[in-house]
């Protein structure tokens, strides 16, 4: 709830600052041994198209370096209340499973069925779909004081049904190295004209949010969200240097779910304050058929997904353009081997333009190649 | 009647023949190797005609030693009482009268017989320092310790032992001194909280001392004849400022009350320990005392012997408050200039109370000086305190009033962010209390006490609260050992937040209880031997758990409004102290207490056989205004007893239990301030606590040291969980999300403590545990499967030492120390990712701990001089919190932080945090 959060931010305040000597460090718990292995699945049932998704991992030993383990091999099926296998899931890759054309109606009930690779099964608790209101507005604002960009939705309900949401938040942003690099080394002497399909001048970047955004207008007598808090992107990224968008994801939940969402949101971004609500097991509404006692970690929903996508041109943010990341100069390599070899081959230069006498000008990677940087030269479909 | 006569007779029959009869024979053949003086007598009274009167207490330590032929009794006597404070007389008609300290007279005053203008009437009572001033208080103590107070009347037949009963008062304010003991010989009383006392006495010559902490101790001599009133003024010890000298004399006090469990600090020693913001603060004393402990330093309210928060009930003269603490629990809410003192029973509670099954914290308010106008302050960085007293009507009537607030505003002026510097902070809080004597029968008292906290938050959400409290008492005397005191009151405990910064979702949230209650306690004394107290308490209570509302008109916020409560709870009471012989007093106790849940109220009914859960619901049942929806109904059992083994020795044995009907839910760690209290309903049955314990007392008191050690075990039933995700407020179906908990307690606790001399303090040890147990057989939402787990508050380890050290009467430093097991926590064992992040999954809970409590506090108090005649008096205070500068722990959290999962521990006070204040009085 609203209020509650509101309380938790002014406690955190008061303990945090009035009394400026108290303060935060580092913890680290005791060491812990055992691995647990418990299943995570993650996913909507998506009523509404034919395309559902879901990931099935392991938990890891705390501390370890990743924080997941892929589940391979396993079989998920979507069953009707009456227990008829309505559809199944392919595997695609690390872990997920996605299906494909499955017209499921959303007012049924359905449940989720995973069989792993050792042969437990596992079941989720019956979940009724639910429709999910369009998205009336996707909207940001310059934040000074926080210095940054702060996104906000706005949707409203007029059946007054839905009154819980989640949203979610994917960045792509557009970036590009410092120079073009135009030609390509292909070994000894020989330079070439890069093909405008491998350019690597343009890169796409893409992410999810890992914060969980969820409100509920079940206090509201109409169930209006108003510039909704969601996703904050800090100054200080090349996000914004050519063009940056957000697609915003919004499903309505059950009450259960979002109180589920609401605890896993408590319990691993709102902590720190003095009084943080005990943290539980959080279990969802799986449990595993085969072993009563194990646990199972994960809620499934049932719902249909709304979307919206926004973009921010460079020119609307020329503020939040940042320098580039690296000092960037041409030189001119000349056209011998040895020459050509150090530059190209050992120290990774790449060809940008022809200079005088067959030589050529080159940067380094970090000038030409914007893949270095996390991105793709694929441009997405919506660009 | 008959026995009325009968030392009539014998005095009579002995003037009248015991001389004709007499034989003269005055010599003794003794041969006696480690005799008592009961032994001597036998012989002696054997071989003579002689008669010994004496009072054994004066003997019984003697040794005798004698081998003598044909000697003088007179010279056996003498030789034998030579080095001791005894004295012997003989009389014409052949008895031997030993006394201690005095020698008796044989030959008796006509005074004996006639009454002459000194000796008073019965009934009459005697005030023994007339009008005294300051300069000559000590010369005057002296003389009136030495003076002979008769007390009674000569002409009554008595027989046996006599009744002198009256108050103790301070001298310089006319304030009742409570706890005060009154000593002759072996016999020991305590004066209750009007400063009454009652004590059986023989005829004839007695010595009382009386003892007070503060106080220096009063002696008096006095010739009781009958039962008769005595009125006892105390002058405070030799420092006039009050706050100065830490006395905790209670002189045997933890040896020889039958009760176990208590605990006092007197205002005087609170003052002296360290603070943290140089403010003299009640509740973080109580928690040096042992078996006291808190989840952590910002937290409101304490726990007791494993028992939860909501478990003490907190009383500011029979006031109870709901929210002890300011700043969510870095201030306690009580003015120091204003209190007293505080007692705190932890496990013989006084069958007048009820309603908390842990503790009974008893703040009690001073009262204001009868004599002439005064008042006291402290101004500290962050708080001041005033406080102004003095008399209404002349020796008859008083008012004192404190006031406390803060101005800690200006610390947030001075933050550089944007968001601190439009915030604010504000509390305060007025005590008042008045007190009118009618006449010698009947006195009237009003209590007033209000507290409110205001905080603002970047100019967006308000928060308050507040305590409102005020109480009439009319205590009246029926007859010297029979007095009752007649309590109404109304006490309120409210909380709002409003957010107004999002006009279409802005709110209201409200919270308030309302308490109104009549007490009716009476007490009376037969001697000694018993001390019957008996009583009525009513209280009807009126809660609403929260009402949410639009806060402008653009808000499209619902108006909820969870529906009332409320409930009458009636407790009788009756209880007996008896001091069944020298060595053996009980204490016995009944409470029958009965609460009613009433209407209107809709109450939801589940399918039986099922977990309560809303989708369980079957259907409702509606009830009227008033109409009744359940009654609780049960005894509390409240027992206690001591053997002295010795003088200095003594054993005590207790059983109590007590029964709760309010309770406060809360699934935080520590007390929030969003915390919402419940009553008692169709489903929230009354929670029930049963505590035996033990304990062992002893004194020396050469050196005024007592040690103690008490163990204890408790047993918990109803106590409230919460299934994962409890949603506590705003939720109509509150019983879906409570688990029924039991729980159990148990602990020793070991206690030195230095009550007076230069060096002064205690150090204590406790061990302890606290486990509970989900009770609640049709859910899955069992804690750790239905195991015992430990509480948020268990911490089997802690010790604490407090010691002060007086240089002079104008300088004295301070050291406390605390050492506690850290609380247990649920920790994370294994990460995963989930909607984008890494996420943790938990431990069972309270599977861990968080790194072990250590602080040490240091203070220096400095008087200015000690001139009597001066405008003001002040002192200063120095010191240091958390000297170490350790970074305790409060909490441990994990969050997502890019995604990727960090572990932070929080302490609240991270540094030395040195302070001043200043304090005067005039």
């Amino acid at each position: 709830m609203r209020s509650i959060s509101m309380i938790k931010r002014l406690l955190y305040f008061f303990v945090g600052i009035i009394f400026i000597t108290s303060c935060r460090e580092n913890y680290t718990p005791p060491e812990v041994t055992t691995d647990h292995n418990i299943l995570v699945v993650e996913g909507f049932i998506d009523v509404n198209s034919d395309t559902s998704y879901f990931k099935l991992s392991r938990t890891q030993k705390l501390g370890s370096s990743t924080s997941s383990k892929p589940e391979k091999g396993a079989s998920i099926s979507i069953l009707s209340a009456a227990g008829t296998v309505l559809t199944q899931f392919t595997e695609r890759a690390n872990g997920e499973y996605v299906v494909y054309g499955a017209a499921l109606s959303q007012a049924q009930s359905y449940r989720l069925k995973i069989i792993t690779s050792n042969a437990k099964v596992y079941q989720s608790d019956l979940v009724t779909g639910k429709i999910t209101p369009a998205i009336d507005s996707v909207t940001w604002k310059i934040d000074n004081e926080k210095n940054g960009i702060q996104f906000f939705v706005n949707t409203h309900d007029a059946s007054n049904s839905s009154l819980y949401y989640k949203w979610d938040c994917e960045e792509t942003w557009e970036y590009r190295a410092y120079f073009d690099a135009q030609y390509k080394y292909m070994g000894d002497t020989i330079i070439e004209m890069r093909d405008p399909t491998e350019q690597i001048y343009r890169c796409w970047r893409f992410t999810k949010t890992s914060q969980i955004f969820i409100n509920t207008t079940e206090r509201l007598s109409n169930d209006i969200i108003n510039n909704e808090k969601i996703l904050f992107v800090p100054k200080g990224s090349n996000r914004f240097d050519q063009r940056y968008s957000v697609l915003v994801k919004q499903r309505a939940l059950t009450k259960e779910a979002y109180n589920y969402w609401e605890q896993l949101k408590q319990t691993t971004e709102l902590g720190g304050s003095v009084f943080d609500v005990q943290p539980t097991q959080l279990l969802g509404n799986l449990y595993c058929v085969t072993n009563a006692n194990e646990p199972v970690i994960g809620y499934i929903s049932a719902t249909t997904t709304a979307q919206k996508r926004i973009f921010i041109d460079k020119n609307d943010v020329p503020t939040f353009i940042e320098p580039y990341p690296a000092n960037c100069e041409l030189i001119s390599v000349v056209p011998n081997r040895d020459s050509m070899r150090l530059y190209y081959a050992v120290r990774r230069y790449l060809p940008v333009a022809p200079d005088i006498q067959g030589a050529f000008l080159a940067a380094p990677q970090q000038c030409t190649d914007c893949r270095i940087f996390g991105g793709t030269t694929d441009k997405p479909s919506y660009w | 009647m008959k026995d009325f006569f009968k030392p009539l007779v014998v005095i009579v029959f002995t003037v009248l023949f015991n001389n004709a009869f007499a034989q003269n024979n005055n010599t003794v053949t003794l041969d006696l190797k480690r005799a008592t003086f009961k032994e001597l007598v036998q012989t002696v009274e054997k071989q003579t005609n002689y008669y010994f009167f004496y009072n054994h207490v004066d003997t019984d330590s003697l040794q005798i030693t004698i081998n003598v032929t044909n000697s003088k009794l007179t010279e056996v006597l003498k030789n034998i009482f030579d080095d001791t404070e005894l004295y012997f007389s003989i009389s014409n008609d052949n008895k031997i009268f030993i006394s201690r300290n005095v020698q008796l007279l044989t030959n008796l005053g006509t005074a004996y017989f006639k009454p002459e203008k000194s000796v008073v009437k019965k009934e009459k009572t005697i005030t023994d320092i007339e009008e005294t001033t300051e300069e000559n208080n000590n010369d005057k103590d002296v003389a009136i310790q030495n003076k002979l107070i008769i007390v009674g009347n000569p002409n009554a037949v008595v027989s046996g032992k006599v009744e002198v009963s009256g108050q103790v008062k301070n001298s310089k304010n006319n304030e009742p001194l409570v706890g005060a003991i009154i000593t002759a010989g072996k016999t020991a009383v305590v004066t209750d909280y009007l400063g009454r006392y009652s004590i059986n006495l023989s005829k004839g010559r007695n010595m009382i001392t009386v003892s007070s902490v503060g106080m220096r101790d009063a002696i008096r001599q006095l010739l009781v004849q009958s039962s008769g009133t005595l009125n006892i003024e105390m002058q405070e010890n030799v420092t006039a400022l009050k706050g100065v000298v830490v006395t905790v004399s209670k002189k045997n006090s933890g040896v020889k009350t039958p009760k176990m469990g208590v605990e006092k600090i007197s205002i005087k020693q609170l003052k002296q320990q360290p603070v943290v913001f140089g403010e003299a603060d009640v509740l973080r004393a109580v928690l040096t005392l042992p078996g006291v402990t808190s989840v952590g330093e910002a937290s409101t309210g304490f726990n007791v012997r494993g028992g939860s928060v909501d478990q003490n009930l907190i009383l500011f003269n029979e006031a109870t408050i709901f929210n002890p603490s300011h700043l969510f629990g870095f201030f306690s809410a009580f003015n120091p200039s204003v209190v007293k003192g505080v007692e705190l029973y932890k496990s013989s509670i006084p069958e007048k109370y009820g309603g908390r099954i842990s503790s009974v914290l008893d703040v009690s308010v001073q009262e204001g000086n009868k004599k002439k106008f005064g008042g006291a302050g402290g101004i500290g960085p962050l708080t001041s305190h005033l406080m102004f007293e003095g008399p209404t009507k002349k020796e008859k009537g008083s008012f004192i009033i404190g006031f406390r607030t803060t101005y800690s505003n200006w610390i947030l002026k001075n933050l550089k962010d944007d968001g601190f510097k439009n915030s604010k902070a504000n509390f305060y809080d007025l005590s008042l209390h008045l007190s009118q004597q009618i006449n010698t029968k009947n006195f009237l008292y009003v209590t007033g006490y209000l507290s409110k906290d205001q905080f603002k938050l970047d100019k967006d959400t308000t928060y308050k609260y507040m305590n409102n409290n005020i109480n009439v008492q009319w205590k009246h005397i029926f007859k010297n050992n029979f007095f009752g005191l007649f309590t109404a009151g109304f006490d309120n405990y409210n909380y709002g937040i409003e957010s107004s910064l999002k006009p279409l979702s802005a709110f209201t949230l409200k919270f308030n209880i309302n308490q109104y209650y009549i007490k009716a306690d009476f007490t009376k004394s037969y001697g000694n031997i018993h001390r019957i107290n008996f009583g009525y308490n009513g209280n009807f209570i009126k809660l609403n758990p929260g009402t949410f509302e639009p806060n402008g008109i653009q808000s499209l916020v619902n108006s909820t409004k969870i529906q009332q409560e409320q409930g009458i709870e009636n407790a009788l009471y009756f209880g007996d102290k008896m001091e069944l012989s020298s060595k053996f007093a009980v204490e016995a106790g009944l409470r029958i207490s009965a609460f009613t849940a009433l209407g209107a109220s809709k109450v939801y009914t589940y399918l039986p056989g099922m977990e309560r859960t809303v989708s369980n619901i079957n259907d409702s049942i509606f009830y009227k205004n008033g109409q009744p929806i359940k009654t609780y109904f049960g005894p509390e059992i409240r027992l206690s007893a001591r053997y002295s083994i010795n003088e200095s020795t003594s054993i005590k044995a207790g059983f109590s239990t007590q029964r709760q009907h309010i309770h406060m839910l809360s699934n935080t760690t520590a007390m929030s301030p969003t915390d919402i209290w419940k009553l008692s309903d169709s489903y929230i049955k009354p929670q029930i606590g049963q505590q035996v314990s033990l304990g062992f007392y002893k004194t020396f008191t050469q050196q005024d040291v007592e040690v103690s050690a008490e163990v204890y075990y408790k047993w918990l039933q109803n106590f409230l969980d919460y299934k994962s995700g409890a949603k506590l407020l705003l939720n109509n179906t509150i019983e879906t999300d409570v688990l029924n908990s039991k729980g159990k307690a148990y602990g020793i606790e070991f206690m030195l403590k230095k009550n007076s001399g230069k060096l002064n303090g205690w150090i204590s040890y406790t061990y302890s545990r606290t486990l509970l147990q989900t009770d609640e057989p049709l859910t899955n939402h069992k804690v750790n499967r239905g195991e015992f787990y430990p509480s948020n508050f268990d911490k089997p380890h802690s010790v604490n030492f407090i010691g002060n050290y007086k240089f002079s009467h104008r300088f004295n430093i301070s050291l406390t120390a605390v050492y506690s097991t850290g609380r247990p926590i649920t920790l994370p064992i294994a990460i995963y990712n989930y909607g984008g992040g890494d996420r943790v999954y938990y431990s069972d809970r309270n599977q861990y701990r968080i790194p072990n409590y250590f602080r040490a506090d240091f203070s220096m108090n400095i008087e200015g001089n000690h001139k009597i005649k001066k405008l003001a008096h002040s002192s200063w205070s120095f010191g240091v919190y958390n000297l170490t500068g350790r970074k305790n722990p409060y909490s441990v959290y994990f969050t997502s932080e890019n995604g990727k999962i960090k572990g932070y521990q929080l302490s609240i006070f991270g540094s030395a945090i040195p302070f001043i204040t200043y304090n005067f009085k005039f």
